[in-house]
């Protein structure tokens, strides 16, 4: 069983997201709602994977990847960007903190899970 | 790059909801900053308002409305863009004038959505507010504006101490979180920060709190995982800045503090549970059926009474008055989870009446009372058309022009007042304004001229208001933009009849002109099907609706003393409705036929026409006179015919009397019981 | 006609088929055009059905059916008396209703042997008043509907219809 975490402050956005994943097999979520409860939820529980949003009330997505990265445990953790963000120089920014992939909104449900399933798989 | 389309629909709702929140939460905003700049204070932050309009943006291309995510982009774009230039940027009355003109649309596209409506054309808003966006160099993707400010307008005076959280899985699950403890700290005092700092085996959470000097944190709090010091090195005064954020530390990054207060009226409320309205519904049908089935324990401790069933019946008695108690509680329990604050309601109404008063060129201050007060959700959602034209009209025909005003001795600010009050299970609601008043005359006047009969004596109360409500009738010739949404007075009251409620008017000439609407505190709402049956408009409640069968009446035979058709693997017996109550038949060629009744033993009921599915308002039939069985009660459309509304099963028991009554009368050769007119006979 | 120290009381006056009634307007809520009633399945046939008024559904009873009277149809003259008594409220469907009048009780006589039937059942008495008589309505019998009708005129019209079965 793998955990998913998945980081929107909107409610209805972690539910589509999940939703889209579904099809995933032997796959749980786990939901953070703010950047320091993401931080928070890769503290104490396991997770094997995170679809993180970047614009969040507290902590910008960024510096929640550039905080996971600098900690040794998280440093090959796979960090899916969702974004509504599509710009190159966005993207490239993100890529550089070390994002795993950068994926953008709005998203087709189909196209997210081959994403992520692909990521588990490797991992 | 466009959403899922039809797979996101199931979200539909949460998509709605979600915009409401944050339509209201960017309102807030606006109207704050409009209120700063007017009073020249320093404006409240700018990362929530913006965060919405990202989020607006985000859902709604999700689930495909692509004119409110175009708005919200458009907006967001402009927005940012004049943060950088500075303040004044966003504060300038233009700008301001255009971001409520798109949130306004925003909110016009996401009902256009719900509705199903094409949506309205945000074109020229869009280039208008592009026109506004400055391109600079690609914007960063982390941009000051991300990080928090400290509005001015709270200085967090006090003690800064320094809060240490270490969470663990024990913690988490006690539900002691850092969303938690984030909460906490500032219920306590003023956060003025939080950082999360690497840990040896994990991570801690650093707080800077400015706790008031007269409180001290929870020495239990260290149950929870939570440390604290007095930090010192830190100055408690909050740094001025301005809109466009010189942050004290940038490497730091900020927690934002609380929101500044939201402009008089409603408080967000902490302590809400975000609870499902379809799901408050399905508990509201099941109460509904637990009514039925109570319906017909009545009915066996009344049959029972007559044989001898002694202590049997008083167990069933017993457990009937029961069950009566638990329905009246679960039902109250219900009610009062559909309830919100009017308050909401009116600030809303205060949004839109923004655009009416800017119009027309009249200085008018909203003033509003009782917004704690507390009313029915679908209620108020209702009510929200009908208000909005009472105001507008206060607006554009009520109040006077500030010449005018001091020309009659009046201050050149006119009021308008929404009051809300609860009294017994009533709501009160009034809007009233110090304005001109009605002239009784000149409506008699053009009443008359429109060949209204009305009296010779002056026009006053319910009769003026029932003038004022005809249809199309308007003393203004010109057709007036802010009033001229199509929605007349009569709309209005019709409006609140449907709710159950009433409307009056109370008007003096040069004092003023006070509408008062009253309604029920709760309704029972009901999804039903509304059917012609022999002429007359009925509602058949949807959960008893198995199937609905078109079929051509020349396919029903008469067989038994049963009038069937031909069904599935069988056949299904027909009630016919127009004749069971005595109406005129119809002669057309087809019919429905509402399958009702149980999967095993499942029955069609016979009517002529189907109307459309409404959600109703159930309004209790209760006088001895007409509360007969198979009318669980009856509801005005709004036109203000009452229909009534079926009770299916007592329906069905009257059909299998009828029935037998029938056969019996057949055998012995006998007239059939007069209590029920025959059909053919004009009722 | 004068009337005595003791307290006159104030009736709403209303037509039907040619004799003027009075009922108490403690009892009288409002009056209103009759609009069109939603027919009731199964109710007594002097019911010719509900209407809304105020957020609240009450029947509307034909004055006429209930006393036996053939009935006419509706006119701008018509109206609907709202009567309010012992927690109830219904509509009484009349011909006309637009005068007060007030009457001392000294001034309500019983009923003369020759008034029977159906509508002297519902009469409490009858006055002068001026150069009229008023027909005085007991409200509490008219709203009963403990016993049937058990007059002749409504038995006949029952068996009328049975016949053109």
């Amino acid at each position: 069983m793998r955990t998913i975490l998945v980081v929107d402050d909107s409610p209805t956005m972690r539910r589509m997201i999940m939703a889209s994943l579904r099809e995933l097999s032997d796959v749980e979520f786990d939901q953070a709602s703010s950047g320091l409860e993401a931080i928070e939820r890769l503290a104490v529980s396991p997770v094997d994977l995170v679809v993180l949003d970047l614009n969040m009330p507290d902590v910008h997505g960024l510096e929640v990847l550039r905080f996971v990265r600098s900690h040794d445990r998280f440093r090959t953790l796979p960090v899916v960007v969702l974004t509504t963000r599509s710009d190159e120089e966005s993207r490239r920014t993100a890529l550089g903190e070390g994002a795993t992939r950068y994926l953008t909104k709005p998203f087709q449900p189909a196209a997210l899970a081959p994403e992520i399933r692909s990521l588990l798989d490797a991992g | 790059m466009s959403g899922g389309g039809a797979f996101f629909d199931q979200f539909i709702e949460d998509y709605f909801s979600e915009c409401d929140e944050h339509l209201a939460a960017a309102r807030r905003v606006l109207f704050a900053l409009e209120s700063a700049s007017a009073d020249a204070l320093p404006p409240p932050p700018l990362h929530d308002l913006l965060r919405s309009l990202h989020t607006l943006k985000g859902l709604s291309g999700m689930v495909g409305d692509a004119c409110a995510e175009q708005v919200a982009h458009a907006l967001e774009d402009a927005l940012r863009s004049a943060e950088r230039v500075g303040v004044g940027a966003v504060t300038e009355p233009e700008f301001l004038d255009a971001l409520f003109a798109g949130v306004d649309a925003i909110e016009r596209c996401v009902a256009a959505h719900r509705a199903g409506d094409p949506p309205p054309d945000v074109d020229a808003l869009v280039a208008s507010l592009a026109r506004r966006t400055v391109k600079l160099d690609a914007p960063a993707l982390h941009s000051a504006s991300d990080d928090v400010t400290v509005p001015a307008s709270r200085p967090s005076a006090g003690i800064v101490h320094r809060f240490e959280f270490v969470p663990s899985m024990a913690l988490a699950a006690r539900g002691v979180g850092v969303d938690a403890v984030r909460a906490r700290l500032r219920a306590l005092g003023t956060l003025l920060d939080a950082k999360p700092r690497v840990v040896a085996g994990g991570v801690a959470f650093d707080f800077w709190v400015a706790v008031p000097t007269d409180v001290q944190p929870d020495a239990s709090w260290t149950d929870d995982g939570l440390r604290w010091t007095i930090d010192d090195t830190i100055v408690a005064e909050a740094d001025v800045v301005d809109g466009a954020g010189e942050l004290p530390s940038p490497e730091r990054t900020h927690t934002p503090p609380e929101s500044p207060a939201a402009p008089a009226g409603v408080a967000p409320s902490a302590s809400v549970v975000r609870v499902d309205l379809g799901r408050l519904d399905d508990v509201m049908r099941l109460v509904g059926d637990l009514v039925v089935s109570r319906a017909r324990l009545d009915d066996v401790v009344r049959e029972a009474g007559t044989t001898n069933a002694g202590k049997l019946l008083d167990i069933v008695a017993e457990t009937n008055a029961a069950m009566e108690r638990q329905l009246r509680q679960l039902r109250e329990s219900v009610t009062r989870i559909r309830l919100v604050q009017v308050g909401e309601t009116f600030e809303r109404l205060r949004f839109a009446a923004r655009d009416a008063i800017r119009e027309s060129g009249k200085r008018v201050r909203l003033v509003f009372a009782g917004q704690q007060t507390e009313i029915d959700k679908v209620v108020v959602d209702r009510m929200l058309e009908p208000l909005l034209h009472l105001v507008r009209n206060a607006v554009s025909h009520g109040i006077e022009s500030a010449d005018e005003r001091v020309a009659a001795g009046k201050p050149p600010e006119g009021v308008l007042s929404l009051r809300a009050t609860a009294s017994g299970d009533r709501i009160r609601i009034v809007v009233e304004d110090d304005g001109a008043g009605v002239d009784a005359d000149a409506v008699a006047h053009r009443a008359r001229a429109r060949g209204l009969a009305i009296g010779d004596g002056p026009l006053a109360g319910d009769q003026l208001l029932d003038v004022l409500c005809a249809p199309g009738f308007s003393t203004r010739d010109a057709a007036d933009r802010t009033s001229g949404r199509g929605v007349g007075m009569d709309v209005v009251r019709a409006a609140v009849r449907a709710l159950s409620g009433t409307l009056s008017v109370e008007s003096e000439r040069g004092r003023g002109t006070a509408f008062t609407i009253e309604l029920p505190f709760t309704l029972m709402i009901l999804d039903a099907l509304l059917v012609e049956v022999g002429g007359q408009q009925m509602a058949v409640p949807q959960p008893a609706l198995r199937e609905i069968l078109r079929v051509d009446v020349s396919s029903i035979v008469s067989f038994e003393h049963n009038d069937i058709v031909r069904y599935r693997d069988g056949v299904l017996p027909i009630v016919h409705l127009a004749r069971l109550f005595g109406f005129g038949t119809s002669a057309a060629a087809a019919c429905y036929l509402l399958v009702v009744g149980s999967e095993a033993a499942p029955i069609g009921l016979r009517v002529d026409r189907l109307v459309g599915l409404r959600e109703i308002v159930v309004q209790p039939v209760a006088d001895q006179l007409v509360a007969m069985p198979g009318v669980a009660g009856a509801t005005d459309l709004g036109n203000g015919r009452v229909s009534l509304i079926l009770d299916t099963p007592a329906l069905l028991r009257l059909a299998e009397e009828e029935r037998d009554a029938r056969a019996a009368a057949r055998l012995t050769g006998a007239a059939a019981d007069t209590r029920h007119p025959s059909h053919g006979t004009p009722r | 006609m004068t009337t005595t120290a003791s307290e006159a009381e104030t009736y709403v006056l209303f037509e039907l088929a040619g004799a003027t009634y009075a009922l108490p307007s403690r009892h009288i809520q409002q009056l209103e055009m009759v609009g069109t009633p939603t027919p009731v399945p199964n109710a007594p046939p002097f019911v010719d059905g509900v209407v809304s008024l105020r957020g609240q559904v009450i029947p509307a009873v034909s004055l006429r059916a209930r006393f036996g009277f053939p009935r006419v149809p509706h006119d701008i003259r018509s109206r609907l008396v709202i009567v309010r008594a012992q927690g109830r409220t219904v509509g009484l469907i009349v011909d006309s209703a637009r005068e007060f009048a007030n009457v001392a009780p000294e001034a309500i006589k019983p009923l003369p042997e020759g008034i029977g039937g159906t509508s002297g059942r519902y009469l409490r008495g009858i006055a002068h008043h001026g150069e009229r008589l008023l027909l005085i309505v007991d409200v509490i019998e008219l709203l009963d509907t403990e016993e049937q009708p058990k007059d002749e005129v409504a038995a006949q019209s029952a068996a009328s219809m049975a016949d053109t079965q």
